[in-house]
Parts: structure tokens; sequence; C-alpha cells
């Protein structure tokens, strides 16, 4: 295989990381900006820690088994890993610090 | 007892993830085809141990947090220590997620012929170290502040 090709299990799961991390992310947001959001998902998942693992695992889980994504260049595939976690991270980040200076944790 | 086991053990399991997927950077970064099996072997490691790290943590964010967090809340270091508490709750989940990608890419991968694929690993294992060093990062400053809750407003 030349250098840059994929075609591999590598792409889809790499799309489903993506795609997991970013949804962890925005559900992080909406949890810290929607209190009755938050609310709904400690009396469902009776623990703070638990669902979004959970949700994260179910979407890489998913779309790396259904190969979406699959003919992705695996150079694509490296910056899509490293970019959607480190904007993922970013955003969490933002928004905790946001509901800490609101005081609202 | 388990309160100290759970509160020692995520750490614990937490830094060798980290020493693994050192580890696996290391193979990646000097691939050898003959030293392959050493990095599957590492790479299984950082998922189990980041899964393990996940569950243990959380079961004690669950069973014992809440009365530190009283704790906590009496100290100057409140916010410091609540902050790192929801990074360590809402960013964990990525970073053991990566864990679980890690594997897949060094099995199924084509890292002796494609250094696409190899710098997938590289990728995913450099984040994976730093990602864990900064949770511990946020797991010292809980502790401190918990200490600080301590020494200010009272005694356990």
């Amino acid at each position: 295989m030349a250098a840059g090709q994929s075609g591999s299990p590598i792409a889809s799961f790499g799309v489903g990381y993506a795609i997991a991390a970013l949804t962890i992310a925005a559900v992080d947001a909406l949890e810290a900006f929607i209190p009755s959001f938050s609310d709904w998902l400690m009396d469902t998942f009776s623990s703070p820690w638990l669902h979004l693992g959970v949700l994260g695992i179910l979407i890489f889980l998913v779309i790396g088994f259904a190969g979406i994504g699959r003919q992705l260049d695996s150079r694509k595939v490296a910056l899509l890993v490293g970019g959607s976690m480190v904007v993922s991270g970013l955003w969490i980040f933002t928004s905790t610090m946001i509901l800490a200076l609101r005081g609202g944790m | 007892m388990l309160r100290e086991a759970l509160l020692l053990i995520h750490p614990t399991f937490g830094v060798l993830a980290a020493m693994a997927a050192l580890w696996v950077l290391v193979e990646v970064i000097r691939f050898d085809p003959a030293g392959l099996w050493r990095m599957k072997t590492a790479s299984l490691l950082v998922a189990v141990f980041l899964v393990a790290t996940w569950l243990a943590g959380g079961l004690w964010d669950d069973t014992y947090f809440d009365a530190e967090r009283d704790f906590l809340e009496k100290g100057s270091w409140a916010f410091y220590g609540n902050t790192g508490m929801e990074m360590k709750e809402h960013l964990f989940p990525i970073i053991m997620l990566l864990g679980l990608y890690l594997p897949i890419s060094v099995f199924r991968g084509n890292l002796a012929t494609d250094r696409g694929n190899r710098l997938v690993v590289g990728v995913a294992s450099v984040l994976i170290v730093l990602g864990v060093l900064a949770m511990e990062g946020a797991g010292a400053v809980l502790g401190l502040s918990v200490k600080i809750g301590l020494m200010q407003g009272g005694s356990m």
C-alpha cells in the first residue's frame, strides 16, 4: 500500500472517534448552559461521569463498524483525530470555565 | 479500605496508560517490523488501563466525592477543585476513546509500508500522553483543594 492510502478500519474508527469526541463536547456545552438538560441526564443515568463515556463508545463503535469514511486518506485521518481531540478539549475547557465563573457548579 | 483503593488505583492506572502510550510512541518513531508485537502489547495495555482508570475514577466519584466536596467547599481553593473535577468528568471520556482507538490503529494499520498509518498512531499516542498528564494535574489540584478545605474548614 502506498504512503497516505487507507481504506482500512483505521479511517472509519478515526471518523467515529472524531464524531464521538465532538458530540461529547456538544453534550457537555448543553449541560453547562441548559441546567434542565443536565438535571435530566443526572436523573436518567444517576451519575455525572457514565453517560458521556457510554455515548462516546456507542458512537465510536457504530461509525467504526459501519465503515463510514473508510476511504479517507490516512494523513487526513491523523489530522481529523488530532484536530477533533484538541477542538473538543478546548471546547470542554471553555464551557467548564464559563460555568465555573458563573458559579454554576 | 475501598475508598483508598479506588482513590489510589485510578491515578496509578492513568500513569501506567501514559507510560504504555509513550512506549507506543517510541516504537512508532523508530519503527521496526520485528518489534510490532511490542507495539501491539503496549497499545492493548493503553486501552485496558484507560478503561480501568475511567471505571475506578467514576466509582470513586459516585461513591465518595460528595463527602469530599463538603470539605472542598469550605476552603479557599473550592473554585479550582470544582473546576478540576468537572474537567476530569467531562474531558476524560475523550482520552479514553482515544485509548480504545489506539489498538485498532496498531492492529489493523499497515504500519510497515504506510507512513500515514504510523502518523495516526503517533498522533493518538502523543495526545493520550498529554491528556493523561493533564488529568493527573487536575487530580492533583483537586486533592490539594480538599486538603486546603480540611485545613481551613475542619477535619474528617
